[in-house]
């Protein structure tokens, strides 16, 4: 707990720290978007259920 | 300020992250790995650039349908009996592809065919009178194959325009994709597409082919196809009669409950569900008026425009079955013809299968193949493709 106030603290004090926060924040957002969009059902066809009978 | 710093050093982080997977994924289509021949997975079969990347010299594409995931578990399917001959086999197809869709995916892998040689597997259900449906279709259709497939120089005009006017009618339940395919057609067929024609075409298509390389390699991981697999070693001929006389004996363990030739469990299944509403409900039935004879005339046209020599397997229905089912047998004796009819006339080979109705343990339910089923549709394909290897 105390390592994490004290990184909370760097990254709010320290401009560098914040930057890369800034950097890392955004570039995780992106590859959230590109993974959804790679890996979603993104089909417009109406959905159909295949029937052995 | 700052933030506008990040969020573009953050881009710039991201492209080379996006283009770094590109590269990497690009390269690792290509599996040499045995399993993919015979894998059943949408992602394949949507996406004839994986294919094409596992065609050798001597691989063969077989198209057919829901018979390629039933015997997977057997001795008898045909990924293990023709497993170390000296050519491959690419199974293309799942439970609803049929001719329209074969017709395109052959087309789109035809330039990457090394070889001059291809089978479809027909199945009779594929002929009632309406055809492929349009909800089928609309699930199973590929327009990267559709893409390809209008790339394809070698195809005639003529067999491009059916494709496309088929395609348009059976897409009506997914007007977003019919949009799709007019927008192909503008830029490379008709060439009188708009900048942003070729603007939404050349993102669409990036992004598309980028989404299918990722999908596909997720889903091979996942079903445990490599990329150093050992390959299978070189086999003899298979003993056709001692399969048989297996199947045979497996197929009397697996059945001993009914007149159908069902295996036990789907029977248990079936009777409790379906069996009495069955009785007679196909008295009126005739399989020789449909459109797929179109699709499949299309499929045999993209043959001639590409000189690659099919064979056709006529599979044959569940005799006992639709005996009970009250489908004429004399209807069903007129589709066989037909289908020899449209073969001979275009110079196709036939493994005509369809005196098979009553063979026993040549079905395991009302329509798929297993044990002695497979053992002969093992023989046809072994007997067209080991000639020519």
């Amino acid at each position: 707990m105390k390592a994490f106030t004290a990184l909370r603290r760097r990254l709010r004090e320290s401009p560098r720290w914040r930057f890369a926060a800034l950097v890392a924040g955004f570039y995780g957002l992106m590859m959230l978007l590109y993974a959804y969009f790679m890996l979603a059902n993104l089909s417009s066809a109406p959905q159909f259920v295949y029937a052995q009978f | 300020m700052k933030k506008l710093q990040a969020f573009g050093l953050a881009l710039l982080l991201f492209l080379c992250t996006a283009t770094g997977l590109h590269v990497l994924a690009g390269r690792r289509l290509e599996f040499n790995d045995p399993k993919f021949n015979a894998w059943v997975n949408d992602e394949k079969l949507l996406y004839s650039r994986a294919i094409c990347e596992n065609l050798g010299p001597n691989t063969i594409p077989v198209f057919g349908s829901s018979e390629f995931r039933h015997g997977r578990s057997t001795p008898y399917h045909a990924a293990k009996v023709l497993s170390g001959q000296p050519f491959q086999l690419m199974l293309i197809g799942a439970g609803y592809y049929q001719s329209l869709f074969h017709a395109t995916a052959l087309a789109a892998i035809g330039p990457a065919m090394e070889q001059d040689q291809a089978v479809l597997i027909l199945s009779p259900q594929w002929f009632k009178p309406s055809g492929v449906l349009p909800e089928v279709y609309t699930s199973r259709f590929s327009e990267y194959n559709f893409v390809q497939m209008l790339k394809n120089d070698k195809l005639s005009q003529q067999t491009k325009e059916y494709i496309i006017q088929r395609t348009k009618q059976l897409l009506e339940p997914d007007p977003a994709m019919g949009e799709r395919v007019e927008l192909y057609e503008r830029v490379l067929v008709t060439k009188d597409a708009s900048l942003w024609d070729k603007l939404h075409y050349k993102a669409w298509t990036t992004f598309l082919e980028e989404k299918m390389t990722v999908g596909l390699l997720l889903k091979a991981k996942a079903a445990g196809i490599r990329h150093d697999a050992p390959q299978p070693t070189p086999r003899p001929a298979p003993d056709w009669a001692a399969l048989e006389t297996q199947a045979d004996a497996d197929g009397a363990k697996a059945n001993t409950t009914n007149q159908f030739g069902m295996n036990d469990d789907f029977y248990f299944l079936y009777k409790n569900t379906m069996l009495k509403s069955k009785k007679d409900s196909m008295k009126q039935a005739d399989y020789t008026q449909s459109p797929e004879y179109g699709d499949l005339i299309c499929f045999l046209n993209v043959c001639r425009d590409l000189g690659i020599r099919p064979l056709l397997v006529s599979l044959p229905v569940n005799g006992p079955w639709y005996d009970y089912m009250g489908f004429p047998q004399q209807n069903r004796q007129a589709y066989y013809q037909k289908i020899r009819d449209i073969a001979a006339e275009y110079g196709a080979e036939l493994a005509d299968l369809s005196t098979e109705e009553y063979t026993p343990h040549f079905f395991e339910d009302n329509t798929h193949i297993a044990w002695k089923g497979w053992v002969k549709l093992n023989e046809s394909l072994y007997r067209f493709a080991a000639p020519a290897a």
